[in-house]
């Protein structure tokens, strides 16, 4: 029981994988790289849940009663595909962790590896995906011509891959991690046309190393995040109807309906503000233009924590120059946080199968959520 | 009857708590601001002050409604986060009066973020604190 029983602070610095991709919210707000943690003890409790699996361990503590800690894992669609499945752990395991530590002081932990009694070693952190191979197929079209977003009768695919993870202006290069963090902070000015203002709170957003994202406690990702966001996204197109809805394979499986038959849209004085606003579209050959106003200042737009206002307008052009491309094309105009318009892009690729379930809201143990 | 007091009490309480979620991201001066300043030791008047960003500048009032003092100009430095703003209005006994504060901004990034500093009103200066409700 004695080797459960000991809590070593590890002095040689682990084999630290890289970060969560795509993660709901940014790992290094809440843990600290810089202190790694090894833990020997018994599970008590496993959470296979998302947006984290959680596990519960008491580490004995020599002469005294054993401490708790909950140690925190990426969601379960990260860890199957790095070999886990949920009958892995049980209540009663003894595991050695080995992570990094919360930067509040608490008894919690972010895996790095999990070592399981039998000797297996699991990987702890998100693994992506392998990018599906090209099928190098042509552009599947509508019986009016229109490219096709959706897939096709009797089969299944979405949209992932962002080839960009936050918004930075198009012809611009600054070196960022997958949650939008800048590598070099003196870059801020270079990502967008920032006012003084929001320049000052995009620094202070990216110094705070983004632990006020309200996708930490499970806002929507609207606007240009939503082509971002974990786990894809799936479109749904109805023609007859003429609309057609972004249905996120993040956050809390959100939702935009964009409508396609020649309304205006709304003056917006008139209306709730919201997380995806008021879209209309129409096609111009084989693009699909969307305008959409009407946003509030609930969330942020970008991976990173670019500022917006209630002035924000987007204009993306969406297009499949192939089968496995969607090509993503946005201009912001937000005279409330820039000094002028400016645009951005990115594409994302098809992924062949449905949509994993995946609700943020489900076991969010964000520490900043009483807080906020 | 106590039992429906505690139970209200709890409804409200979660209530109250469930509000900073309606967080708002845009520019950090909007809002409504809450606090007190003190004219002297001992002494507190209270604060309400409205601040909306039209893309241009910061509008708004000092204790907007019948002794509402018109926001004249506002300025904030985000690099240090500093604020400086002025104000005209009327005292109780009707008489012109000129507010100009400088606070500095912290806790930026939560909902309730506050700014203190240094109230002057009338020729009368103390210190301030006003917290975004």
């Amino acid at each position: 029981m004695k080797q459960y029983g000991t809590v070593l602070a590890s002095i040689a610095s682990l084999a630290l994988a890289v970060a969560p991709i795509l993660a709901h919210h940014s790992e290094s707000a809440q843990y600290d790289e810089k202190k790694p943690v090894t833990l020997k003890g018994v599970v008590t409790r496993f959470e296979w849940n998302n947006p984290h699996v959680s596990i519960y361990i008491d580490v004995a503590a020599s002469g005294g009663e054993p401490t708790h800690w909950l140690l925190e894992f990426p969601s379960t669609i990260e860890l199957r595909r790095a070999g886990w499945t949920r009958e892995l752990i049980n209540v009663g395991d003894p595991v050695t962790f080995e992570g990094i530590l919360a930067r509040d002081g608490s008894k919690q932990a972010s895996a790095r590896t999990i070592t399981l009694a039998s000797g297996r070693k699991l990987a702890g952190v998100a693994k992506q995906a392998a990018l599906p191979k090209a099928t190098r197929m042509t552009t599947p079209r509508w019986p009016d011509g229109h490219p096709r977003f959706n897939p096709l009768p009797g089969e299944t695919g979405y949209w992932s891959f962002p080839s960009q993870l936050a918004l930075v202006e198009s012809n611009v290069t600054v070196k960022m991690n997958s949650d939008g963090i800048l590598a070099n902070i003196a870059d801020a000015g270079k990502v967008a046309p920032l006012q003084p203002w929001a320049k000052g709170l995009y620094e202070y957003r990216q110094k705070t190393l983004l632990r006020d994202d309200p996708m930490t406690y499970c806002l929507p990702p609207g606007g240009p995040r939503q082509f971002h966001a974990a786990n894809g996204l799936f479109i749904l197109e109805e023609p007859e109807r003429k609309r057609i809805f972004f249905m996120s394979g993040g956050g809390n499986r959100n939702w935009r309906m964009v409508m396609l038959d020649g309304r205006p849209l709304p003056n917006v004085e008139n209306e709730t503000p919201g997380y995806f606003g008021f879209s209309t579209g129409r096609w111009d050959g084989d693009t699909l233009n969307i305008t959409s106003t009407g946003y509030n200042e609930r969330f942020w737009f970008s991976n990173g924590g670019l500022p917006h206002t209630e002035s924000l307008k987007l204009t993306e052009k969406f297009s499949r120059p192939d089968f496995d491309t969607l090509k993503y094309e946005v201009t912001i105009d937000d005279a409330g946080a820039y000094t002028r318009p400016w645009n951005s892009g990115w594409t994302l690729r098809w992924v062949a199968g449905e949509i994993p379930e995946y609700f943020c809201d489900d076991n969010n143990r964000n520490p900043y959520q009483a807080t906020k | 009857m106590g039992r429906r007091v505690l139970l209200l009490s709890s409804i409200v309480a979660a209530a109250l708590a469930a509000l900073p979620l309606l967080a708002q991201e845009g520019h950090p001066l909007s809002g409504t601001w809450h606090g007190e300043w003190h004219p002297a030791p001992g002494q507190k008047t209270s604060i309400v002050a409205y601040m909306k960003w039209d893309n241009k500048a910061i509008i708004g009032a000092i204790n907007p409604g019948p002794r509402s003092m018109p926001l004249k100009s506002v300025t904030l430095d985000a690099s240090l986060w500093t604020v400086h703003f002025e104000a005209d209005g009327k005292d109780q006994a009707g008489n012109a009066v000129h507010v100009s504060a400088d606070g500095k901004m912290e806790d930026i990034g939560s909902y309730n973020r506050t700014i203190s500093g240094t109230w002057t009103q009338g020729g009368v200066k103390g210190d301030f604190k006003i917290r975004r409700d």
